[in-house]
């Protein structure tokens, strides 16, 4: 992935993306570029697709990656939700939620649906769980930088991992479990012995505080 | 349930973990509430934002070629010309091909040199369209066989649930118990598989619980409190089968059912019905 200097502190709130030129350096644009990009891949526009992905490419196979933990597999997950998104842009609704979402969903839902097709999330999660300094086990290790490999980090995602850091490990914990390894809150209780009215209410307040926490991202890119 | 009460649902269901029949239910009321509307929308751009607190991993650079050059195999699903028209094909998309037609005719210098310049339009055209038809031929097998795959998963589970019960209906030391409720309705079929350590519930006439409420059954073991062996709901029909796992260790004397709020209760908070009592083992 191509990868540029943040023009402005602003625009890296918006998104941990690849952040092109042209782009304008007002924050509140990014979103609607976003959403205008999408438009332009619905009506066919392979470079839009291209410029889509420069900016959304590292971000979606992150993610693959974090839940198939295979580089070969994450590459067919992105490789498919960029297929989708080429045949499906029109679905794409900026009423029912940001690009990111949107992209994060079909590459989420995408890299679920194959580990699970290989009956292997069980094992993708034990391995990808570390043990913290506090003995709490999460799902995502905290996340080292390489600063030497020129990472796109921005200061949006700089932020998503601090608010995650800074949330109670038991609240993390089930959150991490939901989104990336696409448990319920039931199967969730069960894998941890934990009340499913605990896991219930500790999703929520986990979630609240996010939501909190993140509020200068998400106002950005409301 | 007051509107109030089903935004609880919006964070597990933003974060995709509501149970199936949980979900179900939200999203029939999705579609009647804006405000529980425009919370999920919020709350599924903070699980959105999530993507990007995985570690940062580089795709491998011919990952962009590949989705474009995918992107460029099933644009003719909405823009290719038809047979009637190949020469309206851009060249730009298949220099390739069309380099390697101009080579093969023009080596033969019998031809006009327009004449193979439209040949080797119409070999490109021909070979490009062969070409994007077998990308998009191999794009669409691929996709038919990940919803093959999915499909399979899902009748795979179904298959493995009425397995599950199957065996916990049928296995040799499994007691079973046939309760009626106080009123004139209800009724409850219990199969208690103790060395499993699940429980089938098989209910009858027995309405769904209200929105926002659920059925719960308990384990209670002599001389302990309850202990909650999950919830179900019934159909419309008032039947439900369900088989719910024992927590390790119990040692049920009594199970009973409670109409409590949507997810269950830590403890039972209305009267038990369905009580059903069992020997020990």
């Amino acid at each position: 992935m191509r990868l540029v200097e943040p023009r402005s502190n602003l625009f890296a709130a918006k998104v941990a993306l690849h952040v092109s030129e042209e782009m304008s350096t007002h924050p509140a644009e990014v979103p609607s570029r976003d959403a205008a990009l999408v438009a332009q891949v619905a009506d066919g526009d392979e470079r839009a697709l291209g410029a889509l992905y420069d900016r959304c490419g590292g971000m979606a196979f992150s993610l693959a990656f974090a839940i198939v933990g295979e580089h070969a597999d994450a590459e067919e997950v992105v490789a498919d939700a960029f297929a989708q998104i080429w045949r499906s842009a029109s679905g794409f609704d900026p009423a029912r939620g940001s690009v990111v979402a949107w992209l994060g969903t079909i590459v989420r839902t995408r890299a679920l649906d194959l580990v699970r097709s290989r009956k292997r999330r069980a094992r993708v999660l034990e391995e990808a769980a570390v043990v913290t300094d506090a003995g709490e086990t999460l799902v995502l290790a905290p996340s080292a930088e390489s600063p030497d490999r020129g990472t796109e980090v921005t200061e949006a995602s700089a932020l998503v991992r601090k608010s995650l850091a800074e949330l109670p490990p038991p609240q993390r914990r089930v959150i991490e479990l939901a989104y990336f390894g696409g448990l319920s809150q039931s199967e969730i209780s069960a894998l941890l012995s934990e009340p499913l009215g605990t896991v219930k209410t500790r999703m929520r307040a986990g979630m609240e505080k996010l939501r909190q926490a993140l509020r200068p991202v998400l106002e950005a890119g409301a | 349930m007051s509107d109030h009460a089903w935004l609880e649902h919006a964070a597990p269901y933003a974060l995709g973990a509501l149970d199936e029949n949980e979900r179900a239910s939200f999203e029939a009321h999705l579609a009647t509430c804006d405000v529980c509307t425009a919370e999920v929308r919020e709350l599924r751009n903070v699980a959105g934002l999530l993507a990007t607190a995985a570690p940062n991993v580089g795709p491998p650079p011919r990952l962009r070629e590949r989705i474009l050059a995918d992107a460029r195999s099933v644009r003719p699903i909405s823009t290719a010309p038809t047979d009637a028209s190949p020469v309206t094909t851009s060249p730009a998309r298949e220099p390739r091909e069309h380099r390697g037609a101009s080579r093969s005719t023009s080596g033969r210098g019998a031809l006009a040199p327009w004449l193979a310049a439209a040949a080797a339009v119409a070999l490109a055209a021909y070979f490009g369209q062969q070409y994007r038809g077998e990308r998009h031929e191999r794009l669409a097998a691929q996709h038919a066989l990940a919803a093959a795959r999915v499909a399979i998963d899902s009748t795979t589970t179904a298959v493995a649930r009425r397995d599950s019960i199957i065996a916990s209906l049928t296995a040799p030391d499994v007691q079973t118990v046939t309760v009626s409720g106080s009123g004139p309705s209800p009724s409850a079929r219990y199969f208690l598989d103790r060395r499993a350590g699940r429980i089938v519930i098989a209910a009858n006439s027995l309405p769904p619980a209200a929105s926002g409420r659920t059925y719960q059954l308990w384990g209670i073991q002599t001389g302990r409190p309850p202990v909650s062996l999950g919830t179900f709901n019934t159909d419309s029909s008032g039947r439900a089968l369900t088989t719910l796992a024992i927590p390790a260790g119990l040692r049920i004397a009594v199970t009973a059912v409670t109409d409590e709020p949507s997810g269950g209760s830590a403890q039972p908070t209305t009267t038990p019905f369905l009580a059903a009592t069992w020997k020990s083992e």
